[in-house]
């Protein structure tokens, strides 16, 4: 038992634990915080808007079963990959076999860890639920003892049910790390459905807010097929039953996890020790012989950026991914947010809206591009030890994330050009600004890694967040002026108002040229800012660099 | 200490037309934010053929000394030149006369060790030649069938033969290795000492920094001798042998203060 409580400490710490480094990144800890909040609120506001739409046809029980459904199953996704990480990852394969540990006792507080942090993850998924069920009901404190203790046992079953899948998914995952191509292809697929599902429900968020076509969602055939559905979440079922004092749902559900929990120690224990044995081992095939292949300077660097990131899944996604799903996104998000204000306040604010999304976005994923210094982490010293300027070898890192940026932001006003939302010179126009502010948030961003980089390992990187903070304020700035602008040239046009302020405001706005007046102005400060981050970048760069010791 | 009067100490010279490959004259250098040198007053010359041993207890300020040689760090007191190029003032030609191995091996794992080698090649401008120089060295550090492999699936001492080919394929006019036999098995060892050998027979220099004092008397024509920062001294390791003051071990902790415990 006192091993055990060892061995679950260890795991609690290893497991809890994020990155090293001295430097916290304290933003990115706040603004992971606040939207992950703001998620929160989204999704317990949707269970209440549902209650109320479907309490008139006898669906609150079933509404609840689902959301708790829903809540495991979004668990289950999100742990699995941890579990598998933890269980068979072989972190600690070199330290742990030479112990004298049984393989069992090491998988049990590895399981009980991850119990624990399910327990806590649980705040995000099914808590939530519970919570907004209690207040909706006015249910008293014995509800919430009891939703606590339905939550801790969820969480048992959400990591039995992770730790079965987690062998199957790393057998996956391995296979899929020597085909980066395959990860690739699927996770664009994937992407690309989610932005469809996000497109969808973007679009029940719109009616729901507007409240005049949610009576084609929820009626009595959706009603039917929901309540047959939550027939089948039997586990959710009797998790909510439960909470609401049921003993036989108690009794159901703390057999089922228990079970199920078995079944999870029984399958980890027959891969456990093998997938680690692997990990000592780590034994490759033999390779084809290959002939010298000799370039120019600039070339050999580029190919090796680009070895860099086609090489490494997480960099090839984040670049890649970026490449071709933002144009996706932004077309499906313009188009749903501008219906929901046309219905709302009527007038088209189309320009204003697709500036926003295309340039936060465009800003926002293309910051991966940023920690171009960080990366090289120990392999910093071969930047510094070879015979080529730190001049030409930002110079390529940056030339490649703006390439990648450039051709991300011209698919995207390709999109909205050939769907027809926007007009060939707003196209023009939007596509030079989002540019613009992307090539000044990547040069800020590197800049600020040549400061500040983080080459440890592992470490937290908080410049990422900075910049990430930096382009959402300046794309709300620019959405925001924009929109304000436009906004005064709309309701002049459509409300027939023409009180002094309004009319000189409006004038205003038509001295300036209009939203393609606005637009131009957007462009210069862009173009002034992406000058004035190349300056920051270049200027003494291989001073700056001189410095960087390590 | 008796450093300078044992006739086993080269006097240094400072005439830089007899053509030294690397000159460190004067060199010091304090970190940011500490009033401690870690490096205080070092005066070395490397000249052609010379096989070089720096040698001190952890944080002597060998790595230190290297990486400001190498360019990965900043000084600003004392010249380097290498090759009559000074490193602060015209990087890029010292270091193309350079070819250097650090103690961790840091290298680009997602290239294979082919890909990597000819990266470095590639910067240092080496043509055709590399071919007969990579076939050669990947026979002499026995990694011809991982030589095509990732270098992430390497093991410890692959990484280090990968990282030994690189700096050697340009034929470098100063080989500069930190903690070169750190974890080498015996046969790799011999594989690392006849390379340095070979390489200062073909009228280049090797400079390396060592705990192991009894490969650095035995195999280098020369060592400087640093301790918590303080040059000590540079020794003619050949008139060292023949002095009769004992191993090279034994007078380093008689040097240094470090008792006379006998095993």
């Amino acid at each position: 038992m006192k091993l055990f409580n060892v061995l679950l400490k260890k795991e609690l710490l290893t497991q809890l634990m994020r990155g090293g480094g001295k430097k916290k990144d304290a933003l990115g800890y706040i603004v992971t915080t606040l939207i992950s909040l703001v998620f929160l609120a989204l999704f317990v506001y949707l269970f209440v808007a549902f209650q109320s739409k479907f309490e008139p046809l006898n669906l609150v029980d079933e509404t609840l079963t689902l959301f708790v459904a829903a809540g495991i199953i979004a668990q289950i996704i999100f742990s699995v990959s941890k579990a598998g990480a933890v269980l068979y990852g072989g972190a600690d394969a070199k330290v742990i076999l030479p112990l004298p540990i049984s393989n069992l006792t090491m998988l049990a507080a590895k399981l009980a860890a991850l119990w624990i942090k399910e327990i806590i993850n649980s705040a995000f998924f099914i808590l939530p639920v519970f919570v907004a069920f209690g207040i909706m009901r006015s249910l008293g404190a014995v509800y919430y003892m009891l939703a606590a203790a339905a939550i801790i046992i969820a969480s048992l079953f959400v990591v039995s049910v992770s730790a079965m899948i987690s062998p199957l998914y790393v057998k996956v995952k391995n296979f899929l790390l020597k085909k980066p191509y395959i990860i690739l292809a699927a996770s664009l697929v994937f992407l690309a459905a989610l932005f469809a599902v996000y497109s969808r429900f973007l679009s029940v968020v719109s009616d729901m807010l507007i409240g005049n076509r949610m009576k084609f969602i929820f009626n009595k055939n959706v009603a039917d097929t929901l309540r047959v559905i939550a027939k089948y979440a039997f586990f959710a079922k009797q998790l909510t039953d439960f909470a609401g004092g049921s003993i036989l749902g108690f009794i159901i559900v703390l057999f089922t996890a228990a079970a199920f929990f078995a079944g999870a120690y029984f399958i980890s224990s027959r891969f456990y020790l093998s997938y680690l044995m692997a990990h000592a081992a780590g034994r490759t095939k033999a390779a084809r012989e290959r002939p010298n292949k000799e370039r120019g300077v600039t070339a050999t660097l580029i190919n090796k950026e680009l070895t860099e990131i086609f090489r490494n899944p997480s960099y090839l996604f984040s670049y890649l991914s970026v490449l071709l799903t933002l144009p996706l996104f932004c077309y499906l998000s313009v188009g749903v947010l501008n219906e929901l204000v046309v219905n709302l306040i009527g007038g088209d604010f189309l320009i204003p809206f697709a500036l926003l999304i295309t340039v936060m976005f465009s800003c926002v994923c293309n910051t991966g591009a940023g920690d171009v210094i960080s990366r090289e982490e120990n392999k910093i010293m071969i930047v510094k030890t070879i015979p080529v300027s730190y001049t030409r070898q930002i110079g390529v890192k940056v030339g490649i994330a703006l390439v990648i940026a450039g051709i991300s932001d011209l698919l995207t006003v390709f999109a909205l050009l050939f769907s027809g939302t926007l007009g060939a010179g707003a196209c023009a126009m939007l596509f030079l600004i989002t540019f613009a502010a992307t090539a000044a948030s990547v040069m800020n961003l590197v800049s600020k890694d040549i400061k500040n980089p983080v080459v440890a390992s592992g470490a937290e990187n908080s410049n990422v967040s900075v910049a990430v903070v930096r382009s959402l304020i300046v794309s709300f700035a620019m959405g925001a002026v924009c929109f304000v602008l436009h906004g005064i040239d709309v309701f002049f046009t459509y409300s027939g108002s023409r009180n002094a302020l309004l009319t000189a405001a409006y004038n205003f706005t038509q001295a300036i040229g209009g939203v393609y007046g606005v637009l131009a102005i957007i462009l210069a400060l862009c173009v002034i800012d992406a000058a004035v981050a190349a300056f920051r970048l270049w200027n003494r760069a291989e001073d700056k660099m001189k410095k960087l010791g390590i | 200490m008796d450093t300078g009067r044992e006739d086993f100490y080269i006097q240094p010279k400072r005439d830089a037309s007899l053509g030294a490959l690397v000159e460190i004259d004067g060199f010091s250098k304090v970190y940011d934010g500490s009033d401690v040198k870690a490096v205080d007053g070092l005066s070395i010359r490397i000249d052609e053929g010379d096989i070089f041993g720096f040698i001190g207890r952890n944080g002597a300020g060998k790595s230190t000394t290297i990486k400001c040689l190498t360019g990965q760090l900043p000084y600003k007191d004392g010249t380097i030149t290498v090759c009559g190029h000074d490193v602060n003032r015209e990087p890029i030609e010292a270091k193309k006369r350079l070819g250097f191995v650090s103690d961790d091996h840091a290298v680009y794992e997602k290239m294979t060790g082919r890909q990597y080698v000819n990266f470095i090649a590639d910067v240092f401008g080496t043509g055709d030649e590399r071919n007969e120089r990579i076939d050669r060295l990947k026979k002499q550090f026995s990694i011809e069938d991982a030589f095509d492999k990732y270098i992430g699936s390497y093991s410890h001492g692959m990484k280090q033969k990968i990282c030994l080919i690189a700096s050697l394929v340009h034929e470098p006019d100063v080989w500069v290795l930190d903690e070169p036999l750190m974890g080498l098995d015996v046969v790799m060892m011999r594989q690392v000492k006849q390379a340095m050998a070979d390489h200062a027979a073909k009228g280049h220099a090797v400079f390396f920094s060592s705990h192991n004092l009894d490969v650095v008397e035995r195999i280098c024509n020369k060592a400087a001798i640093i301790d918590r920062g303080k040059f000590l001294g540079v020794i003619d390791t050949a008139k060292f042998r023949r002095s009769g003051v004992g191993t090279l071990e034994e007078y380093f902790f008689r040097l240094t203060g470090e008792g006379d415990e006998t095993f």
